[in-house]
This record gives structure tokens, sequence and C-alpha cells, in this order.
């Protein structure tokens, strides 16, 4: 991501996005087209789906060049908020562009630190060294046991301080702080959290009044207000009365510094959406927000980018 | 040792494939019981399964070759 587009705030972003198209091609789906950089360009999004992770977000990360961004999951939770049901962003999982890492402070408190917008794992390449590391569980790299990513002290000190591997300095608010709100959020940006405090929240399915006030529901949908947003959308789908909720922070050994991402589940129609039915267990399952999966695996990202209307053939009528 | 598979939790009326896998680690540790508290993963020696999703794979790739023709085994040491 270009300096020019790292340094777009949240809402100069979110203004973009805000007419959230409703077209509904898997392939290349037109959700943004609000932005008039010129008279003829538009922020355009696209759906990049592989079997490898560092594939997809190499191919998403081309698709956005140095003027777009791959989505975070606030950007998909607020693209969500805005929505029709019909729309493929309802009906399908995806991979957010944010990542937790659960590390050490200096004073000795264990923390998680959430990155949205690109944080240590902002490079295909990091997700391979990982992969490619000797997987043994006494080597200092690679994956844990719980397949999240292992990282290094420099790696856990630099991301509390905001210093990330590609040179950029990002704001990071302390979470008492950020959920009292902050004005005009950049789009990289990250949020301290307690270790214990991300711990207690019930790892499953819960009601909608309780995850409106959870800690890492609100790191992850950006603040409280678009949680809340997200949440009674979500509900109203089907009037259910739960949602999924899911982190790794009970099983876990917190010593080990580690990083995953947070998928957004979603299935056509939303169905089984306030249920844990291991049998409809899978990729497919609409389980509500997952921090939990292994850094290993599928990956669908959306990635978004200005795109010159008047040279694309996406809106030439072909109806004869 | 482990023996492992997938057949009590899936849909045998969906047609499906899985691939082997053969569980190892660094001498073997903790083969015989998969109560391993957080080391169980990649590198859990955990027998044999066909368990694990999609994810990393370790193939053993063998093939003829000329070792007539081949440097791999000349002595370049002066």
């Amino acid at each position: 991501m270009s300096e020019q587009s790292s340094n777009l705030t949240r809402r100069q972003i979110f203004q973009m996005l805000g007419a959230v198209g409703v077209l509904t091609n898997p392939l290349m789906t037109p959700l943004a087209t609000a932005a008039k950089i010129s008279n003829d360009m538009r922020m355009m999004a696209a759906i990049i789906f592989e079997p490898h992770i560092p594939t997809a977000f190499r191919r998403a990360l081309n698709f956005a060049g140095d003027d777009g961004f791959v989505a975070s999951m606030p950007a998909l939770l607020h693209v969500r908020t805005n929505a029709s049901y019909d729309n493929i962003i309802w009906n399908t999982w995806f991979t957010s562009n944010t990542e937790e890492s659960v590390v050490t402070t200096p004073q000795g408190n264990r923390v998680v630190v959430a990155v949205h917008g690109g944080g240590i794992f902002s490079s295909p390449e990091r997700f391979e060294s990982s992969y490619h590391a000797d997987l043994d569980r006494s080597n200092s790299e690679g994956l844990t046991g719980q397949t999240a990513a292992k990282i290094s002290a420099q790696e856990a000190r630099d991301v509390q301080l905001g210093k990330l591997p590609d040179g950029t300095q990002i704001p990071v608010y302390p979470f008492d702080e950020f959920k009292r709100g902050i004005a005009d959020l950049p789009m990289r940006y990250g949020v301290i959290l307690d270790f214990e405090m991300a711990r207690k929240a019930k790892n499953g399915y819960e009601s909608f009044e309780v995850l409106k006030d959870e800690a890492n529901m609100i790191v992850r949908a950006g603040g409280v207000e678009p949680l809340a947003a997200y949440l009674d959308k979500f509900r109203d789908r089907h009037n259910t009365k739960m949602m999924g909720n899911w982190h790794p922070y009970n099983h876990i050994d917190p010593d080990q510094p580690q990083t995953r991402i947070p998928f957004l589940a979603g299935n056509k129609g939303g169905v089984g959406s306030d249920i844990d039915e291991e049998s409809l267990w899978g990729y497919d399952e609409e389980y509500g927000l997952g921090g939990d999966a292994s850094m290993v695996g599928m990956a669908r990202y959306v990635a978004v980018a200005p795109q010159n209307v008047s040279t694309s053939l996406q809106y030439l009528e072909f109806g004869v | 040792m482990g023996n492992s598979h997938s057949h009590n939790w899936i849909d045998p009326s969906q047609p499906q494939s899985r691939l082997l896998n053969l569980g190892g680690n660094k001498g073997g540790a903790g083969s015989e019981g998969n109560d391993q508290g957080l080391g169980w993963g990649y590198d859990a020696d955990d027998g044999m399964g066909a368990g694990w999703p999609a994810g990393l794979a370790r193939y053993v790739a063998v093939a003829p070759r000329d070792d007539s023709t081949s440097l791999r085994n000349l002595d370049f040491e002066l």
C-alpha cells in the first residue's frame, strides 16, 4: 500500500465505499462506486480467492496497487452493514487484512495487539517464511502447535510501538481510549488489549447485547458504533438471538509471541448463524467472527483499487 | 500409536477423498498419546492419519537419475 493510501482516513475510505454497489459477479464485485477520483475513476472491489493464503494475498496486493488497499475486518463489516443481504459480501466467508498478535509488554504484561490494514503479516513473504521454517515445537520460528504463526521478539516489540516491517509507523491505541472513540481513524492502525480481557470473552455463540460490549468484537469492528451497527444488521437478517465470536486464548501458550488472521464467516443465505451445529462445520459455516483459524489454508480477500470506468467493459451493455 | 480417520464425522453420502499423512517429529516425542496439551499440531507424532484439512504438505519424490552424467556425487574437494 502506498504512503498516500495509508494516509487516507478511515472516514475517507468509507466515504468511497459508501454507496455499496450490489452487483454480484463473484470474481470482480464492484462494492465501491462512490469515489470520484476523477470523472471516470471509481474505487472498485474484487474478490480474490486461492487455496493458499500467501498466493491470495499476493494477488490481492497486486490488484490494490499503490493507490488501493486490501480490506481489513472493519472494512468488511462496514461494507456488510451497508449492503443488501443478497450481495455476495453476506453470502460467503472472507479473510481480513487484520491481524491479532499475542505478545508481552516490556513491563511483563500479556496483551493482544490488533493491527488493521497490514501489520507484521503485511507481505505474502512473511506468511511463507513461517511455513518454510522448521516446524519443530522448540523452534522460535514457524507455527505453533495450534497453527498460529510464531513471531520474533523484535516483531513483538515493534508492533506494540506501531513499527511495522515495511517501515511504516502506525498509531497504536490503548483499548480504553479506542473504546471511547478515535476521530478520523487512519486506514492502518493498532489497538492494544489486555490479554485477560480478551481471554475471558465467551468463545462461542453469544447474545447480540453482550457482543456489543465485548472487547475483541469492538476491536475487530473498528469501534463501538460500527460494531453495534453490524450486529443489528446481522441480527435482522433472520431475526436471530446469537452470533459466534471465537478466540484461541484459552488454549495457547501466551508466552510464545504469535499472530493470527481473523476470518469473517458466511454462507449462502446465512444458514445456521445462531447455532453451533457440528454437523455443519467447515469453511462455509456461518460461525460469526473467528480469530482462532489456522494461519495455513484457504483465503478469500477483498481488494479495492481505483479503476477507470471509461476504459472497462464491465458496464457495457452486451444484451442484443 | 495413533491411528486417525475422519469417518465418524463426515457425510458418507458425499463422495470425497483425503490424503493420508504420516506423523513425525524430532525424537518421536509424545507418540503414545493424544493428550499432548499445547504440543499438538503439525509436529505431533500422531502415527498415521487422514484427518488434517488442507494445509502444508511435505512429499517425498523419487525418480531415476543417471549417476554417470550427474555431478551430484563427484568429489570436488581439492
